[in-house]
C-alpha cells in the first residue's frame, strides 16, 4: 500500500472514530428532551426522553406489537399534554422494534424483553438519579413484556406502580377471549341486522378454530378483532396509526428502521415461542399500585384480561377503568379520560 | 456489494446488573454499532446536453438510490435516498497553449 493510500485509511479510521464519540447529556427540567440508547444482547434501542424529568418521576412507556414503536407511535399530542407536562417521559423503542439496531443478535426471546425492560429501569435511575419514581406504562403486547418483568426476583421493587392498558399476559386467553367475544357480539349484531355481511364472515371464521391455537389461527383472529372494530359506530375514531406516521415529522423515528424491525418480529419464531406463553399464575407476586385501562369494544386484547389482573393480583391499590368508546387503541379513541386517569394514579402513588 | 459499519448518533450505554458488589454498574460503549454486508440499486433519469457537441454542462440527473443492509435482527434495512445532480465536462475548461514558443535573446 502506497503512503498515500494509508493515510487517506488513517484519517478516515480518525475521523470515524472522533464523530461516533457523542458527549453525553442528561437533561434535569421541566421540559427537556434526551436522546439516548441502550445496548443489550446484541441490541441497541434508542429511549427519547422527554418532558419534566425535575418532577423526579418517569413514565416508562412499553409499546405493543410485538415490533410496534414507542418513539413513533406513543409519542403523540396527547402524551405531550397530558404527560410530559407533569412528568418525564420514557419512550423506549424494544429490540427488532421502532429503531433499534442490531446484527448477530441471539433469537427474539421474551426474556430478552424482560431483561432489556430491568436494564433501562437501571438506566434511567443511573440519569435521572437513584429515587427517580418510575411508572410502567404498557400497552398490548407490552401488557406480557411488563409482567414478565415485574414477575422476576425483585424487580417489582424498581417501580412504582403499572398501568397496564389492554395488556395481554396470557396469549392463549387471550385467543380463548377474542373467539368468544366475537361470536357473541357477532351473533348479537346479526341478529340486530347490523353489517350482517360482515360480522357474519367474522363468526364463519371464530367459530371452529377451537380450542388448539396456531400462530395462523392467532393472526387470523386478530385480524378479525381489527375488522369488528371497523364495524362498531359507537367507538370514537383514533387520528393516530400507521398513517400519522408519515405525515407527521416525529421525534428520532425512522420509518425504514420500523420497516425493517417489524419485519424482523413478524417473521421470527417469537411469535410461536409466545403463543403459549402465560403469566396469570404469577400475577399474585404483584403487590404494587395498579391501574388496569381497557376498552369496551377491544376485541384485539379483551377486557377479561384485565378482569383477571385485578382479580388475582395481590396488589391493594388497584383501579380497572373502562373506556365505554374506546377498542384496542383506547388511548387514542378516548385520550382525554385515558391520560387523566393515568395522571391522577400517578400523583396518588408517586 | 461492500460492508458497512454503523455509528450510532447519540450516547450508548450498557448496563451491567449481575455484579458482585450487588450494585448495577453502567458504561458508555464509544464506538457502538454494527458491521453489515451492503448491496444496493439505482434507478435514474436524466439528460445529456453533450450529445452533438462538447459542453460545460454534459448532463443532469434524478436518482433514487437504494443502498440495502443485511443482517438487522435476520432482516434487511433499505435507506433510500434521492439524489439531484448535474456532471460537468472539465475537459471544457483547459485552456490550449502554443505547441512551439519563440523567445528573442537579446
Amino acid at each position: 500500500m502506497n503512503r498515500k493510500l494509508f493515510l487517506f485509511y488513517a484519517l478516515f479510521c480518525v475521523m470515524a472514530l472522533l464523530l461516533s464519540c457523542q458527549r453525553e447529556t442528561i437533561s434535569i427540567g421541566p421540559n427537556v428532551q434526551d436522546y439516548f440508547y441502550l445496548e443489550n444482547q446484541g441490541a441497541k434501542m434508542p429511549v427519547l426522553v422527554e418532558g419534566n424529568t425535575a418532577s423526579g418521576v418517569m413514565v416508562v412507556w412499553v409499546h405493543g406489537g410485538p415490533g410496534g414503536t414507542a418513539i413513533g407511535f406513543q409519542n403523540d399530542d396527547n402524551s405531550t399534554k397530558y404527560l410530559e407536562s407533569n412528568f418525564g417521559v420514557a419512550y423506549w423503542d424494544q429490540r427488532a422494534a421502532g429503531g433499534s439496531q442490531g446484527s448477530n443478535t441471539p433469537p427474539l426471546a421474551l426474556n430478552q424483553y424482560a431483561d432489556d425492560l430491568k436494564k433501562l429501569v437501571l438506566l434511567l435511575k443511573y440519569r435521572y438519579g437513584n429515587e427517580t419514581k418510575i411508572f410502567l406504562l404498557s400497552h398490548s403486547w407490552g401488557g406480557l413484556v411488563a409482567p414478565a418483568f415485574l414477575t422476576e426476583g425483585t424487580n417489582q421493587q424498581l417501580v412504582r406502580g403499572w398501568i397496564n392498558v389492554a395488556g395481554a399476559h396470557n396469549y392463549y386467553l387471550n385467543d380463548s377471549l377474542t373467539r368468544a367475544y366475537l361470536l357473541q357480539f357477532g351473533n348479537d349484531q346479526i341478529g340486530k341486522n347490523r353489517h350482517t355481511a360482515d360480522w357474519q364472515k367474522i363468526v364463519d371464521y371464530a367459530e371452529p378454530n377451537v380450542p388448539n391455537y396456531t400462530l395462523d389461527v392467532s393472526r387470523g383472529l386478530n385480524s378479525c378483532a381489527d375488522q369488528a372494530e371497523g364495524l362498531i359506530d359507537d367507538i370514537q375514531k383514533s387520528t393516530t396509526g400507521v398513517g400519522s406516521l408519515l405525515t407527521s415529522n416525529k421525534t428520532a423515528f425512522s420509518l425504514f428502521w420500523f420497516a425493517s424491525n417489524a419485519g424482523a418480529t413478524y417473521f421470527s419464531d417469537l411469535n410461536k415461542a409466545v403463543l403459549y406463553a402465560d403469566y396469570s399464575s404469577k400475577l399474585s407476586k404483584l403487590t404494587l399500585p395498579l391501574l388496569c385501562i381497557t376498552g369496551k369494544y377491544d376485541f384485539t386484547v379483551p377486557r377479561g384480561l384485565a378482569d383477571e389482573v385485578m382479580r388475582k393480583s395481590a396488589s391493594t391499590r388497584k383501579r380497572l377503568l373502562i373506556l365505554p368508546h374506546s377498542g384496542h387503541i383506547c388511548m387514542d379513541n378516548e385520550p382525554v379520560p385515558f391520560y387523566e386517569a393515568v395522571v391522577d394514579f400517578i400523583k396518588q402513588n408517586q | 456489494m461492500g460492508i458497512s459499519r454503523t455509528f450510532l448518533n447519540a450516547t450508548t450505554y450498557t448496563v451491567d446488573d449481575n455484579t458482585t458488589t450487588g450494585i448495577p454498574v453502567v458504561s458508555q460503549d464509544k464506538t457502538a454499532g454494527d458491521w453489515r454486508l451492503v448491496t444496493g440499486f439505482t434507478w435514474g433519469i436524466g439528460k445529456r446536453f453533450d450529445t452533438h457537441k462538447p459542453r460545460l454542462l454534459r448532463d443532469v440527473h434524478l436518482l433514487l438510490n437504494v443502498p440495502v443492509y443485511y443482517p438487522n435482527f435476520r432482516s434487511v434495512v433499505l435507506k433510500p435516498s434521492v439524489l439531484l445532480g448535474a456532471s460537468f465536462n472539465l475537459n471544457h475548461l483547459r485552456r490550449s497553449f502554443p505547441k512551439t514558443v519563440n523567445i528573442n535573446h537579446r
